[in-house]
């Protein structure tokens, strides 16, 4: 029955799956959707030598080539297929700051911020950070509240009570603060800020966890294969832990939601994914600074991160409706 | 009950130890903030003046005593409720914390209010129309509205709504208006609540969401209980029914959810306050954090887990007394 889960989910709620795997698809494969360099070149009238695909090249060889594709292609030097945004994230562009977006060939078709950057090719690369910040940060989550849960719940006593207090330490802690205080201790990186929110967002795993350890360590099945001379590891792993599970995937999937959040709102804040990294917060950022002009810097954005963060709070909905975690709750 | 209040203040001690421990160790792991101070920007440079201002700040700030010294010091500043200065503008750390309380807490209370305002006619309007067309929109208007991202709100909302490009009818930040002190008492409570539209905007939108989402799920659990079907046995009308017996039932979860908004509330208004400019503990959190400045750090960690602790516990407290069936006797605490 679980193994059709996706194609459950694909079925009850199509349009959160589809964009999922959109935005899965973006972040994988933001190199080929935004890159100034063109897939593939059938016709040189120029002096340089152009590899077939200098995309490819590029990718493969790592061999940098800085000739201006788009202005040969324009200028009709060049025959050449690029890629849907033909702009890498990085490149400034002094001639065009601040223009508003416009639907032509190379042209900015979500505008440009205050360097000149074309706001599309920020936004797909954007996409990888933000969906990697997603998944490792619970991840991490993940692990840290098994861990901790399954301790708590299954050893009971002295360890039960000192982790539940830890959970409580870190459910009182204003959790910006929190983050905000880390983040001036490490450098602001994408591995630093993964562990962060990842390191604040475990209590809600682990604390159900525990609960439902507390519930089955003394069931029926447990106490069958202890009397088989199962181990403790093998008890929790094999046994408890399995059936613990449909709460903490409804859990991770919200997860990820907040996730992106608080990574796009820490960018927001300036202390997101540093400094060149495009990020969906990172453009809202600057929208901030042209309140009156560039409002596509405010409205793409912020339509990535809401799209993003419906996204998964329906997948976590639909979860929920197919794991049915209040039945498990309920039974035992 | 009593019994069971004490042992709950008692268990908030640990946590308390931890949270502060936590806290200073944050801040001592820094690299030596003091040395920034003395020849940073804003210092006296790289003279034989900044040295000798750094060994004064280090003897000033406690920096020169062994680490478990300082540790200790802290904890008698904490008890005795003396936070020290701030290093940012020397003035004392509370005074600035009781600067900062009033407006948080206004923006938070009003916050509360207007959610619970809002989100309960709604919970019960929805659940009493359940599954008409009207309910299904509204229910994927308010899913929708769940998943927008506060900060992007909050700029739209200053973008169009507030400034003068578009519509100039919010201020576009700040608390009060200038020449607040001269107008009559009337007029400053209009012009706060002026200023207060579009953070409560903010900060409340996304609660009201998953708040009626609530209310609705625990109405219409009530409206299946076994005194409903007596009640309808009995022969009451539908309105006492509803209005009377299931949803004083419904809303006793209610109380519990309290206690889940306000760390968020606490931990939300760091980016509601620092987009509209509001000075509350968000802000100054958010300031201090960057100026090093850690005797208010410390003292406003301090200060917001006791609150949040006072607040789950209280709910709890308002559960009990309010549903007669639950006891707290027998339940573990932690």
């Amino acid at each position: 029955m679980k193994s059709w889960l996706l194609l459950r989910l694909a079925k009850k709620s199509p349009l959160a799956f589809f964009l999922i795997c959109l935005l899965i698809f973006l972040a994988i494969f933001a190199d080929f959707i935004a890159s100034p360099l063109p897939y593939l070149v059938w016709a040189n009238h120029t002096e340089h030598d152009i590899p077939l695909s200098p995309l490819f090249a590029e990718l493969t060889q790592g061999r940098t080539s800085s000739l201006p594709y788009r202005r040969l292609a324009a200028e009709g030097k060049i025959k050449a297929l690029f890629a849907p945004i033909p702009f890498s994230p990085y490149e400034t562009n002094l001639d065009e700051v601040l223009a508003p977006p416009k639907l032509a060939r190379f042209a900015h078709y979500m505008g440009t911020d205050n360097l000149g950057r074309d706001v599309a090719a920020r936004l797909i690369h954007g996409t990888r950070n933000s969906i990697l910040v997603g998944f490792v940060a619970v991840a991490l989550a993940l692990i840290l509240g098994l861990i901790m849960g399954s301790l708590a719940g299954y050893l009971g006593g002295f360890a039960d009570i000192f982790i539940s207090r830890f959970i409580e330490v870190v459910i009182c802690f204003p959790t910006l603060i929190l983050i905000l205080a880390v983040l001036s201790l490490l450098k602001p990186s994408l591995l630093n800020i993964m562990i962060v929110i990842g390191a604040t967002g475990w209590t809600g795993i682990a604390r159900v966890i525990r609960g439902e350890f507390l519930k089955r360590k003394h069931a029926d099945f447990v106490l069958a294969s202890r009397l088989m001379g199962a181990s403790h590891l093998r008890l929790i792993l094999k046994h408890i832990l399995p059936n613990s599970l449909p709460p903490v995937i409804v859990i991770s999937a919200f997860g990820i939601a907040g996730a992106v959040l608080t990574e796009s709102a820490l960018s927001f804040l300036g202390i997101g994914v540093p400094a060149p990294e495009p990020s969906w917060g990172d453009v809202l950022k600057l929208s901030q600074d042209y309140p009156d002009i560039a409002w596509w810097l405010t409205i793409f954005p912020g339509c990535f991160i809401f799209l993003t963060v419906v996204a998964f709070n329906r997948l976590g909905d639909t979860l929920r409706e197919e794991l049915n975690p209040r039945e498990t709750f309920k039974d035992s | 009950m009593r019994s069971y209040f004490i042992k709950r203040i008692l268990w908030m001690l640990p946590t308390l130890f931890g949270i502060v421990t936590i806290t200073f160790f944050l801040t001592k792991l820094r690299p030596d903030p003091l040395s920034q101070m003395a020849f940073g920007p804003e210092g006296l440079k790289d003279t034989s003046a900044a040295e000798q201002y750094l060994q004064e700040l280090r003897r000033y700030y406690g920096y020169d005593k062994p680490l478990w010294e300082q540790y200790l010091l802290m904890w008698k500043n904490i008890l005795t409720l003396d936070f020290s200065t701030s290093r940012v503008d020397k003035r004392k750390v509370l005074e600035k914390i009781a600067e900062a309380l009033p407006y948080t807490l206004i923006l938070n209370a009003i916050t509360i209010f207007v959610v619970y305002l809002i989100s309960v006619p709604l919970g019960i309007w929805s659940a009493i129309h359940d599954a008409t067309f009207i309910e299904k929109t509204l229910t994927f208007l308010l899913y929708i509205l769940y998943s927008l991202p506060g900060f992007w709100v909050a700029l739209l909302l200053l973008r169009y709504l507030a400034g003068g490009d578009y519509l100039d009818l919010f201020p576009l930040g700040g608390f009060r208006c200038e020449g607040y002190e001269n107008l009559p008492w009337y007029l400053q409570l209009w012009d706060i609540l002026h200023h207060l539209v579009l953070p409560v905007t903010v900060s409340v939108y996304g609660s009201i969401a998953f708040m009626s989402r609530f209310v609705k799920s625990s109405f219409l659990e009530a409206l299946k209980a076994d005194y409903i079907r007596t009640a309808k046995a009995k022969g009451l009308t539908q309105r006492r029914i509803i209005y009377i017996h299931a949803l004083r039932n419904s809303l006793i979860p209610l109380i519990t959810l309290m206690a889940g908004l306000l760390p968020a509330l606490f931990g939300g208004s760091v980016i509601v306050e620092k987009i509209f400019s509001i000075p509350g503990l968000g802000k100054l959190a958010y300031d201090s954090v960057y100026a090093n400045d850690d005797p208010v750090i410390i003292a406003e960690v301090f200060i917001s887990a006791v609150l949040t602790m006072l607040g789950i516990l209280l709910a709890d407290l308002a559960y009990a007394k309010v549903d007669p069936r639950i006891t707290f006797e027998k339940t573990e605490v932690h």
